[in-house]
């Protein structure tokens, strides 16, 4: 009896180590798939686009809770907006397809660390991105952070000074959260109230439980679209620059999904794209 | 590259601190609040009458629904009919109905393990229910009632971390923030679970020492 026990013990332990064998293992048979380029005199030094072009698909991460940005159709249930049609786009130049793998905001970095997917693709700064081991691809986008305020602007803010002693809301590890922790020191914010998502700070907006909520520009404007009783104060905060992350080191690829940018900038897809999603109405 | 980064945390001890000081402020007003409630509905729903139906459905409710979605019901969905409350409230509210649910049925286990003879022996003496309730009943339920009654806190503490959900910047809502701004998973998710099970740990040895005290197990 006791032997038996012993002998199942070590086969699940030898079971688990094999596990983890097979974990590396499947990375480090990404590196063989690098060395052909070596041969190749545009050697570059890593990997990265070679083994994309293999795949023949461009993992993109994003959190699909952001329209106009990303977010899922209410009909079709598809992830749709800004981001995935210029990825689209850009992956259309690259010569590989997009496959879109949607993820909790808070854990798209820890995935690309991980190998969830291959980008970041999610409407991300340089800023909310900044401490990640990571690399970044030329901006995409400026969003401007602005200030949103209740039907009627019940407490009549008109600009960032007069954020003094109310009730700001902003969304978790999103870019508004440091400038609102910023404002709090500058003008004296009452209190900066951290959300898991934009959405939950407007409802909050709604009930008169905050003043105010910060956020990106567009966001705004896809909910004034939804519900005109906000205010928007369109005077810009801050600016993020929005950017395509990659994993560190995955100079190759970056390259290659620059280039496709600036020939999807140049043909005038971005421009009908931009019309498209962002355009405030008029 | 996988090396771990340990003084990032440090420097956010401060808010850790602060955040674990409203961490157990959380858990002390709902485990009041749960225990209130849960005696309340502990004992009514022994005695058979509709009323008691009516809290059997109450805890059937609080306990067959993920604590989660009640959060998000009490502060989000009744702020869209028009009931607002801050989230302080609703967290307390929200942790001690769903505590008291459980409560309610450690009360009721309790009680039902008194001895008939010591309501007979009450009666006897001239007490009325509630006297005898309180100074014969209640009394000895207590003792049975305590292990499970400090394991209640204990869970009560850990379901805390859900409320980060609604903006209030108690020990996971720091957590998350450290990690968003340090992307530092192991050290920042690491460092909380040690304050929580510290903060647990409390409660546990509490709960030995007062069984040695009540003596439990021997009545």
């Amino acid at each position: 009896m006791r032997t038996k026990k012993v002998i199942a013990l070590l086969l699940v332990v030898a079971m688990a180590s094999l596990a983890l064998v097979g974990c590396s293992g499947g990375k480090t048979a990404e590196k063989p798939a690098a060395t052909p380029t070596a041969e190749e005199p545009v050697a570059t030094t890593d990997g990265s686009l070679q083994a994309i072009k293999d795949k023949g698909t461009l993992v993109v991460g994003l959190a699909p809770f952001y329209a106009p940005f990303e977010s899922t159709n209410e009909k079709t249930k598809e992830i749709e907006g800004f981001d995935v049609d210029l990825m689209n786009a850009i992956t259309a130049k690259m010569g590989v397809k997009a496959e879109y793998k949607p993820a909790e905001w808070q854990a798209l970095l820890g995935g690309l660390e991980k190998g969830d997917h291959d980008v970041i693709f999610s409407a991300m700064s340089k800023k909310e991105a900044a401490e990640g081991n990571v690399e970044f691809s030329d901006v995409y986008y400026n969003l401007d952070d602005i200030i949103i305020t209740a039907k009627g602007n019940p407490k009549s803010i008109q600009g960032k000074a007069d954020l003094k002693d109310k009730v700001v809301g902003v969304q978790l590890g999103s870019g508004s959260e440091p400038l609102a922790d910023s404002l709090k020191k500058e003008v004296g914010i009452k209190e900066v109230k951290k959300y898991k998502l934009t959405q939950d700070a407007m409802n909050d907006l709604k009930a008169c439980r905050i003043d105010a909520v910060i956020a990106g520009y567009t966001f705004a404007v896809e909910q004034t679209r939804k519900d005109p009783s906000f205010v928007v104060l369109t005077e810009p905060l801050a600016s993020a620059e929005l950017v395509g992350i990659f994993k560190k080191g995955s100079t190759s690829l970056v390259e290659e999904f620059n280039k496709a940018l600036a020939e999807v900038k140049a043909d005038g897809t971005y421009d009908q794209l931009v019309e498209k999603w962002l355009a405030l109405g008029k | 590259m996988n090396t771990t980064q340990w003084k990032l945390i440090a420097d956010w001890m401060p808010e850790i601190i602060k955040a674990a000081g409203l961490t157990l402020e959380i858990t002390a007003m709902s485990f009041l609040c749960a225990l209130v409630i849960g005696t309340i509905v502990g004992v009514t729903r022994g005695r058979t009458h509709w009323f008691g139906r009516v809290l059997g459905l109450y805890v059937e409710l609080f306990r067959g629904t993920p604590l989660l979605v009640q959060l998000f019901f009490i502060y989000y969905g009744l702020a869209q009919v028009g009931i607002v409350m801050p989230s302080m409230v609703a967290a307390v509210l929200g942790l001690g109905l769903n505590g008291g649910a459980y409560i309610s049925e450690i009360v009721r286990g309790a009680l039902a393990g008194i001895d008939r003879g010591q309501y007979d022996a009450a009666h006897a003496l001239g007490m009325n229910w509630f006297v005898t309730l309180v100074w014969v009943v209640l009394p000895q339920a207590l003792r049975t009632a305590t292990p499970p009654l400090v394991n209640s806190i204990a869970s009560l503490l850990k379901e805390t971390s859900l409320v980060s959900l609604l903006a209030i910047t108690e020990m996971t809502n720091i957590a998350n923030q450290i990690y968003t701004r340090t992307f530092r998973a192991f050290e920042v998710f690491a460092v909380i679970a040690i304050m929580y099970l510290l903060m647990t740990l409390v409660f546990s040895s509490a709960s030995r020492v007062l069984e040695r005290r009540l003596e439990v197990g021997r009545a």
